[in-house]
């Protein structure tokens, strides 16, 4: 499903001098279809980085990330052109991220239902299962009609991964999705996600929390702080 | 006798120039041509646009008819007579028929022209796109691309806000399919008549320096929308004076008898049709 | 679906020199002309919104005005499909084309509505005069329309007779999107829409137009100095400095991972 093969990404800044960053040193790694890679380390070991180059939040240095995909069969997501990204990212490859950015003063039912309409749903039956996914993730009925904004971390959190369960993605990336979820919260998580995953989707996730890691993952990848961060002359 | 003028007040060479402009709107029915328009014993904005056409086309043998307003006898018609007769000598007449070239503001005689009458209208500002675009340039090329439609939406406006379209003089009418105009004041009434009008019409603006023409036997269709057509003035009575209920009529408060009256706005029509039903002039 | 290739502008009279010397510099030291936007290629897709970012005087305005027609470029091509297949750049169409093409397959949204509004007219009438323009000439589906089109921008109906110069900012604003939408054309332009507007009248706009995107399917370019307003609306990104397009990619990837330093500065900048 997903084929990694020495990937890289170095960062070049150039602020006030040029420094270049090395976050990902080299990473191979394959995951199978229906099954959850589990990615570990200490922080600023790339795990976040490794979840944006497949998503190409970040720009791969080098290196190709393979994958399975419906609509265009085999393909390098490193080297994708960015119209067939946006189209992947709508239709199978979600990212649940810790951040939520979303227009101010849009109802959280509306929020989650977005990216089911722009797959073509109708608005009724786009709000219909955005109403039963804040059900079953637990987000009391009278907070649907609420701004997001003002929602608490956990609440964001649970809306962040409403938006990208909606959709039923092929291929999910999880950074950290319960970092502000309580035990009981982060439980419901946990068994949609490993129902999920029985019904084929595949998954990369970050959990700072090793338990719930162990409840969801079927392989693991240790990654450790790359030991290049070499400091470049300015030009 | 000798006149201190030469025939028709403006030099040949004037003349010639201004002949040259009348041909070449005649060629483009509708579009504006720009002339160096002449100074005369006359204010601009009192018909020099109208004089200076009749002027250069008027010859010994022409006879004249000058009309304001329909009134043949109102004191600039008579001004501007004097002016043509003082300088060329030719005859002049209030018979419609009659006459070869007939100068107007703002009416079109109610008798029907005929084929070789030559119909001169003053015009204070010929361009129709001039209230949504005060810049000559853009207007320019408002019209080579056709582009009509802050006049079309004046006239939605009207509709919107009143139901109907209030629009009663320099009512928008389209040439030969083409050129947007606005025929100057005449009244709604008058643009029928030029519609494959078997006389030839010559608009002229002195202030404006611009002549635009429609030729004979050429459509001109007034704006109008498919649920909103054009419609001419109507009126409920008939001339006070001679009955008739086909003419313009104007709108008189009589003081005497506390009471509104009606009488045909073009006052040679209406002396003919008084002598025909017997009841002689006034 | 908006293909533009080396699209230029220049302001000035323009020398061998600055014709040959590409990338140098603005102004051109020879003969003084300025270049409002040079050497811009970019692609718009269907149902796609695009987001050009940059600081004020980086050229932004000056491209989107060239695509709009409000100025015509000094060279360069672009292509919009519905325009006979995309086989044509619509620089070389006659003037009448240009205009049909303004009014049929294009709209644009001024970052002052001054610009895109007849003011003495009613709002009503701002959105007829495209559909006129269009050849609509009834009366009634045109009324239809409009008021359709206006309350869709939350413009109350009691007061879509009355002229945009007694509405607020954020009140025009919408009568412009309204406006520019008339035909619903495939490809809309928007320039600093959300400046000059408070902030819960901003997110109001911003909502409104992610909801036009979804629904119509139709392709946009928002061009902002306002990262903010780039990351919620956008999905690519295109970043200009000094005329020149200097880095383009996924608006998230702009964000996160700007390659180019001028891009890092801006979105170290992000409040």
């Amino acid at each position: 499903m997903l084929n990694v093969e020495s990937l890289t990404k170095t960062f070049q800044l150039a602020l006030h001098r040029n420094i270049t960053v090395t976050a990902l040193g080299n990473v191979s790694f394959s995951v199978e279809q229906g099954t959850c890679l589990n990615i570990s380390g200490p922080s600023g070991g790339g795990k976040s980085s490794l979840l944006k180059c497949i998503y190409r939040s970040y720009r791969p240095t080098t290196g190709r990330i393979w994958y399975q995909s419906r609509e265009y069969g085999r393909i390098d997501l490193a080297g994708l052109s960015e119209r067939e990204i946006l189209r992947l990212r709508r239709q199978e490859v979600r990212m649940v991220s810790q951040f939520l950015h979303v227009i101010p003063r849009v109802p959280a039912i509306d929020v989650v239902a977005e990216p089911l309409l722009l797959l073509g749903e109708s608005s009724s039956e786009a709000r219909a299962q955005a109403s039963e996914w804040l059900e079953r993730l637990g987000i009391p009925s009278h907070l649907w009609d609420a701004y997001p904004q003002t929602f608490s971390g956990g609440e964001k959190q649970r809306i962040n991964l409403a938006r990208a369960l909606i959709t039923s993605p092929r291929l999910l990336l999880l950074d950290e999705p319960t970092s502000a979820l309580d035990a009981r919260s982060a439980g419901v998580v946990m068994e949609i996600l490993s129902d999920l995953k029985d019904r084929g989707t595949t998954m990369l996730s970050i959990f700072h929390d090793n338990r719930l890691a162990t409840q969801l993952k079927d392989s693991q990848l240790n990654l450790t702080r790359p030991e290049k961060r070499e400091e470049m002359k300015p030009i | 006798m000798t006149s201190p003028y030469n025939f028709a007040y403006l030099d040949e060479g004037s003349k010639r120039e201004i002949r040259r402009a009348i041909l070449k709107a005649v060629a483009i029915p509708g579009f504006q041509v720009p002339f160096g328009s002449r100074e005369l014993p006359i204010a601009r904005g009192w018909g020099t646009g109208g004089l200076q056409l009749t002027l250069s086309l008027i010859g010994p043998t022409d006879r004249l008819k000058v009309i304001d307003q329909g009134h043949d006898d109102s004191v600039n018609a008579v001004s501007i007579r004097n002016l043509v007769v003082a300088t060329t000598h030719i005859e002049t007449t209030d018979v419609t028929d009659q006459a070869t070239i007939i100068q107007s503001r703002h009416r079109i005689p109610d008798d029907p022209l005929r084929p070789g009458q030559i119909l001169i209208l003053q015009v204070p500002q010929p361009e129709p796109l001039r209230h949504v675009e005060p810049r000559e340039a853009q207007t320019r090329r408002m019209h080579a691309e056709r582009d009509y439609s802050a006049v079309w939406l004046g006239l939605y406006e009207d509709i919107v806000r009143f139901g109907q379209i209030t629009t009663g003089a320099d009512y928008p009418a389209v040439v030969h399919h083409r050129y947007m105009i606005k025929p100057t004041p005449i009244p709604r009434w008058d643009l029928p008549k030029l519609h494959q009008a078997p006389f030839l019409t010559l608009l002229g603006a002195g202030r404006e320096r611009k002549i635009y023409a429609i030729p004979p036997y050429t459509d001109v269709e007034p704006v109008a929308f498919e649920d909103y057509g054009f419609e001419t003035e109507k009126f409920l009575s008939a001339c006070r004076l001679c009955g008739s209920r086909e003419a313009y009529l104007d709108e008189l408060w009589d003081a005497k008898i506390q009471e509104r009256i009606y009488q045909c706005s073009d006052t040679a029509y209406c002396r003919k049709r008084q002598t025909e039903i017997g009841k002689g002039d006034i | 679906m908006l293909r533009v290739e080396n699209l230029g502008k220049r302001y000035g009279a323009g020398c061998s020199r600055c014709e040959r010397d590409g990338a140098a510099d603005r102004r051109c030291p020879y003969c003084g002309s300025v270049w409002g936007c040079r050497g811009i290629d970019l692609e718009v897709f269907n149902g796609e919104i695009l987001g050009i970012v940059g600081e004020s005087g980086s050229g932004k305005s000056s491209l989107l005005r060239c695509l709009y027609f409000d100025e015509m470029p000094t060279q360069g091509s672009a292509r919009l499909y519905p325009y006979q297949q995309g086989t044509r750049n619509i620089f070389e169409a006659s003037s009448q084309d240009r205009r049909a093409i303004r009014n049929r397959f294009m709209g644009m949204v001024y970052q002052n509505p001054l610009m895109g509004l007849r003011m003495a007219f009613s709002s009503s009438g701002n959105v007829a005069e495209k559909l006129i323009a269009a050849n609509w000439f009834h009366v009634g589906s045109i009324q239809k329309r409009a008021t359709n089109l206006l309350d869709v921008m939350e413009i109350p109906l009691a007061r879509i007779h009355e002229a945009p110069k007694t509405f607020s900012g954020g009140m025009q604003q919408r009568v412009q999107i309204a406006r520019a939408l008339a035909n619903h054309p495939p490809l809309l332009l928007l320039d600093e829409i959300t400046s000059g507007l408070d902030l819960s009248v901003q997110a109001r706009v911003l909502d409104l137009i992610r909801k036009i995107q979804r629904e119509w399917q139709i392709g946009m370019i928002v061009v902002s100095h306002d990262l903010g307003v780039i990351r919620l609306l956008t999905d690519r990104t295109v970043v200009m400095r000094d005329g020149h397009i200097i880095e383009q990619g996924l608006t998230d990837q702009i964000l996160q991972d700007p390659q180019h330093a001028f891009t890092q500065m801006l979105v170290h900048s992000l409040l």
